[in-house]
């Protein structure tokens, strides 16, 4: 019998070696809840900024670049949690066998959607880190840099298509149901939601999260690539584009979206007044 | 009267290793009243000549009880996973449409539709999936219990062990060591009982090792596709809090 | 001497024995051997728990009276017996009757989830032949839920490692392992005639190969196969049992093949529907007007005929299941009276089970795994709908003979040898596959009961039987296991090759006629005339057998080779069932002449005994005969041990008829 042995080793399971993977998945877990997915709803707030105009953005990117411990902070909010997601999620989702096809129920879609998603974000954080935050790195993009690259960037068109803007929806429509639905993932597989009525409650919770944070992300993009907010109708078709004003003449005057960064080395704006918000 | 037939598209393989041999095969069998799909494949072991005319040899399948409780037919008909003796053809080909029936894709293949669903019962070893008893010696009766706990437990305990969650769980495959929903289910069904849950917490570290619960994927497939209806969903959520709480809690107390 | 009770052998190998099949019967006894201390071989066609006792439904007897209805295992043996119609042995029925209370708080420790009364104590339903609530039960799949609790039990000691005489742990060898897929072609035997191996075949790589074993338990179950559409599962063909039959095991009551009243009809089987229905206020009718086409939910109290409370009073739908299916096939085939179906514009063979009266929350508590099974393959809601049944063939009371010692209190003597080992030494049985319980009929519930129970019993006897060995099995020379391996494995290449190249049998068409007769003319009414035809049958389709060819050249998972094995087998068993029925000219419980009604204890009191006479050729039936069992003589006769109840005839008009303890409480409480 090995019933004595059993009894030993349950003792102090969490420091078992057969409990690592059930601890990274954990830790996989609580990494997409707690910082990225509260960053990424205080990003999306913070950066509404740009709704209230361009020096205001600018004021928000300096404040933000006074935090104290900024960069402990980034490394451990943000970078560290998302190359721990990023790396246990590849493993992930390459383990799976995708079979939606076959069995096209709601939480397989949801399952896949997961998955095709942190792809899709993954693929959309790099371009958007290379666009802004490796810039910064380089040549020191500011908060006024940044705006205005998104600027540019987003109201760029080629054959009339806002290519950039697109991909900025897209993502940040991937975001929002990865966040979403990972939060309905949080609460089942740490026990919160057990019964089949809390899991209906927190999926309608989650749902109406997702959609505000879609539509938080959203409006800010529209906005940087017409100028006009989703929740204002009347301001869609404005041929004058006010959010462009105090961007330099290399913004309006941006090429199609096929040459992507080619204001890097542009003069920075000698003057900068508030764009008109209304 | 034209008589009515019953169109069989087979997906056939005679063994693992041999992949060159794997092929379709289609044959058109009487309707009979009632017909299941394994009356349809005896009839094609009555007369094993497929649609072109060739006599083949007859398919080799899986089953026993044919009534949905034993478990053994269950295989993908139509491309999903399910027991072949309560698909029944007027309700699946109403109209003569073809009927594909293939092996489960997540256990080894042994022939044609049989598979071989060992790693099932070698997981109900791992998690010690019984009532730890000190013998069978009278000992009179077992610990009471609540006609409405002995419900909750009766809905748990009727997994055959067919597979079906197994086969649909996007996450039970060859490169991960996930034990699945009917394993997990049997953790809480044990440790639901007065005498079980005396080993509660040995199950829950089997569960919270490699392959455990942390791998369900939550696409819920099992849930859909399980033939006795088994809560299943409720199974993996309420061994997540157990296990959760016993991460959060369980070093604390010992 | 080998040590008796040592582990190894002399040779060093550890000394097995062998459980054929998974079921209840088979587990119990691997249970109750690895308590013993012994390791087990588990040999099945499918994995375990898809045994086919996972198909009972309605429950298990024990008379723990937790109703307070004065039920007592004395009770449930007169009643049992009673039921049988007198042919069991009546000792093994008192050791069952005592010790089922007890193993129903055996399976209640399991965790076997049965259904509870409000004070959380186990519930019991009311089951044909008694008037008591006696069936413990879980839903409607009860043996479902006793298997899993015993292949789990199983599975623990397939977890736990071999220890010896002293104490050591044997590293890697573990008290039981399972050879799931796996055929049991035949028994080894020595010079003495002693079983000491057997051969099995792989049904996965068709690998036949010999065993040595120091005993081998067949637990294999019912032959209901042969009759074709039964109630059974695919895999209840009785070859193994024919096979251990041809060797020389004697077959007892073979003819005594139990109808089960309410089934479902359909194409490939009957599926069955738990005389629980009637228990929990099921009612059988059919309209009194043979040409009525009202929906049944149409047709007023006044139009139906309950005919078995009417025809039976005392018991009403509870009566046993020989007389119900009688009662049906009467009104069906004999009056027409079955119900009119207009598409076919005839009266079908059909009668209604109506649980319309029950409301749905208790049929859901109660019966949802059986309306489950009917809803699913009748396509009829029957929650809302009387149900359309006809019976069906369900189980054989007969099987492969074993013995039994009694002690001084009638029962059986506990630990002998002697119990359930059959003629060969070594060789036992337990379960469907033996005789030992049910006599002529056997009563709803006890059939999980006489399966767990044999179990218990066959355990011990097993591990005497070994330790009684002067030498153990793995000590013989390995001539006698490859010789009986090369015997397995060209048999089966004969099979195999066998009119190849020319236009053979197909072995399903001839199982398939085969089993038409069988069903026809062997089941609930008998002739002699008919039977004579059925056995001139069975020579024919002997002689056709020899021309069967196998359509699959493959050498993996052939079944169609395995099904021509066992067909082989089967037919020398169906020999058995209709010679014994041809000669049993009485009406005794299932078996009914209506040449012969009445029962005739004078001439028919007996055992029927059957002994294989060689290839081709009528068995044999004997009135006595001798075996030799762990050094002891034992001289047998056909006579019926009644020695605890005494023989009355069997009538199930009034209440409390098949108990004489209960019906002399019934007038004391007045």
């Amino acid at each position: 019998m090995t019933q004595s042995a059993s009894a030993a080793s349950i003792s102090n399971p969490l420091f078992e070696k057969s409990k690592r993977p059930f601890l990274w998945r954990k830790l996989f877990s609580l990494c997409g809840v707690m910082p990225i997915a509260g960053y990424t709803a205080f990003h999306l707030w913070e950066n509404a900024k740009a709704l209230q105009g361009r020096q205001q953005f600018i004021d928000m990117v300096g404040d933000i670049g006074k935090m104290p411990y900024l960069t402990a902070l980034e490394i451990c909010v943000i970078i560290v949690p998302i190359c721990i997601h990023a790396t246990i999620g590849t493993k992930i989702l390459l383990d799976a066998r995708y079979n939606v096809g076959a069995y096209s129920y709601s939480g397989n879609w949801s399952f896949t959607l997961q998955r095709l998603t942190a792809l899709l974000v993954a693929a959309f954080l790099i371009y958007h880190l290379w666009e802004l935050r490796v810039q910064k790195l380089i040549v020191g993009m500011d908060g006024g840099g940044f705006y205005d690259t998104l600027c540019r960037n987003m109201s760029s068109t080629v054959s009339g298509v806002p290519i950039i803007a697109l991909v900025y929806i897209l993502g940040i429509g991937a975001v929002a149901f990865h966040l979403a639905n990972g939060l309905w993932g949080f609460l089942f597989s740490w026990g919160i939601t057990v019964s089949r009525r809390s899991q209906r409650l927190s999926a309608s919770l989650a749902g109406l999260i997702g959609l505000l944070v879609f539509l938080l992300g959203a409006n800010t993009a529209v906005y940087f690539a017409t100028g006009s907010k989703i929740f204002v109708p009347s301001e869609w078709f404005t041929p004058t584009k006010p959010h462009l004003e105090g961007c330099p003449a290399s913004v309006l005057n941006a090429p199609p979206a096929g040459d992507p960064m080619p204001s890097l080395s542009a003069p920075k704006p000698a003057t900068s007044s508030a764009p008109a918000t209304r | 009267m034209a008589e009515r037939m019953v169109h069989l598209k087979v997906r056939r393989q005679d063994g693992p290793t041999r992949p060159d041999t794997g092929r379709w095969e289609e044959f058109k069998v009487p309707l009979l009243p009632q017909m299941n799909v394994i009356s349809a494949l005896q009839q094609v072991q009555l007369n094993p000549v497929t649609v072109e005319g060739k006599r083949v040899p007859p398919v080799v399948w899986d089953c026993s009880c044919l009534e949905e409780i034993c478990g053994a037919c269950t295989m993908l008909v139509n491309g999903r996973v399910r027991q072949a003796c309560s698909a029944l053809v007027e309700q699946i080909a109403p109209n003569g449409e073809v009927i594909t029936l293939e092996r489960m894709t997540k256990f080894p293949l042994v022939r044609d539709l049989i598979v071989d669903r060992e790693r099932i019962f070698d997981d109900l070893k791992k998690v010690r999936a019984w009532v730890e008893m000190d013998g069978t010696h009278a000992l009179g009766p077992g610990p009471r219990e609540s006609p409405e706990q002995q419900q909750e437990r009766y809905a748990l305990s009727r997994c055959m062990a067919c597979g079906c969650c197994l086969e649909a769980c996007p996450q039970y495959n060859d490169s991960t060591s996930f034990v699945g929903a009917a394993v997990i289910n049997q953790v809480r069904y044990f440790n639901m009982h007065p005498t079980g849950a005396m080993q509660a917490n040995g199950r829950l570290d089997t569960i919270m090792g490699a392959g455990g619960i942390t791998d369900c994927g939550k696409a819920q497939n099992c849930v859909q596709v399980c033939p006795k209806e088994i809560p299943l969903l409720d199974s993996l959520s309420s061994m997540a809090r157990a296990t959760t709480k016993r991460l959060l809690l369980g070093w604390l107390l010992k | 001497m080998a040590a008796k009770k040592t582990v190894r052998s002399e040779g060093g190998a550890i000394r097995r024995v062998a459980v054929v099949g998974g079921g209840l019967a088979g587990l119990t006894t691997t249970i109750k051997l690895c308590e013993a201390g012994v390791p087990v071989d588990i040999f099945s066609l499918v994995p375990v728990r898809r045994s086919h006792s996972v198909c009972a439904q309605g429950g298990i007897n024990a008379s723990v009276n937790t109703k307070g209805e004065g039920d007592s295992p004395r009770v449930h043996l007169e009643e049992t017996v009673y039921g049988g119609d007198f042919l069991a042995n009546q000792p093994p029925v008192k050791g069952m009757a005592d010790a089922a209370p007890g193993i129903v708080y055996m399976l209640d420790r399991m965790g076997v989830p049965f259904n509870r009364t409000p004070e959380g104590l186990l519930d019991f339903r009311l089951f044909g032949g008694t008037l008591f609530h006696r069936t413990a039960f879980a839903g409607a799949t009860t043996g479902q839920q006793l298997l899993y609790a015993l292949d789990e039990q199983v599975r623990r000691f397939e977890t736990i490692d071999v220890v010896d005489e002293v104490g050591m742990t044997i590293a890697g060898e573990r008290m039981v392992r399972k050879f799931e897929m796996w055929d049991f072609l035949s028994m080894v035997l020595d010079d003495a005639g002693r079983c000491v191996g057997m051969v099995a075949q792989d049904l996965k790589s068709m690998q036949i190969k010999a065993f040595p074993y120091d005993a081998v338990c067949l637990a294999t179950g019912g032959p209901g196969v042969i009759f074709g559409r039964s109630t059974n599962s695919v895999i209840c063909t009785g070859a193994a049992a024919a096979r251990a039959w041809r060797q020389g095991a004697i077959y007892a009551n073979g003819e005594c093949i139990q109808v089960h009243p309410t089934a479902i009809p359909g194409a490939d089987k009957l599926r069955l529907i738990s005389e629980s229905a009637r228990g929990e206020g099921g009612r059988i009718w059919v309209p009194k007007d043979q040409k009525d086409r009202r929906a049944p939910k149409q047709i007023p109290e006044k139009d139906r005929d309950y005919f078995l409370e009417r025809q039976y009073p005392g018991y009403g739908n509870l009566v046993p299941r020989d007389i119900a299916s009688r009662a049906i096939f009467q009104i069906c085939f004999h009056e027409k009276r079955g119900i009119y179906n207009d598409k076919t514009t005839k009266n079908e063979n059909e009668v209604y089970l109506d649980l319309t009266h029950k409301s749905e929350a208790f049929l859901r508590e109660k019966l949802a795994g059986i309306l489950e099974i009917y809803e699913k393959f009748a396509g009829v809601d029957p929650y809302h709908n009387p149900m359309k049944v006809f019976p069906s063939v369900h189980y054989s009371m007969g099987g492969l003979w074993v013995d039994f010692e009694k002690d001084a209190s009638g029962s059986l003597k506990a630990g002998s040898p002697r119990n359930h080992a059959t003629n060969i030494p070594g060789l036992y049985a337990a379960g469907e596959v033996d005789y030992q319980y049910h006599g002529a009929n056997r009563l709803g519930a006890n059939s999980l009961l006489s399966c767990i129970y044999a179990g218990m019993v066959s355990g011990p006897a097993i591990a005497s039987y070994r330790q009684s060995l002067a030498r153990s099995a793995y000590d013989l020379p390995t001539s006698v296991f490859d010789d009986a391996e090369v015997r397995e494995t060209e048999d089966y290449q004969r099979i195999l090759e066998q009119n190849q190249g020319k236009d053979g049998e197909n072995v399903y068409q001839l199982h398939q006629e085969l089993a038409e007769v069988m069903l026809r003319d062997c089941t609930i009414e008998r002739d002699n005339a008919k039977l004579d035809k059925v056995i001139e049958k069975i020579g024919e389709v002997e002689e056709r057998l020899k021309k069967v060819k196998v359509d699959d050249p493959q050498e993996r998972a052939n079944q169609n080779a395995q099904f021509v094995r066992n067909f082989e087998s089967m037919v020398g068993l169906a020999r058995v069932i209709a010679q014994g029925a041809r000669n049993r000219d009485e009406s005794r419980g299932a078996h009914y002449k209506p040449g012969f009604p009445k029962r005739n204890d004078a001439e028919w009191m007996r055992t029927t005994l059957a002994r294989f006479k060689g290839e081709g050729q009528a068995p044999e039936f004997i009135r006595s005969f001798d075996y030799e069992c762990a050094g002891q003589s034992v001289h047998v006769t056909d006579e019926v041990d009644v020695s605890l109840v005494p023989p009355r005839e069997r009538k199930y008009e009034t209440a409390g008829a098949a108990s004489a303890t209960a019906a002399k409480k019934e007038q004391t409480h007045g």
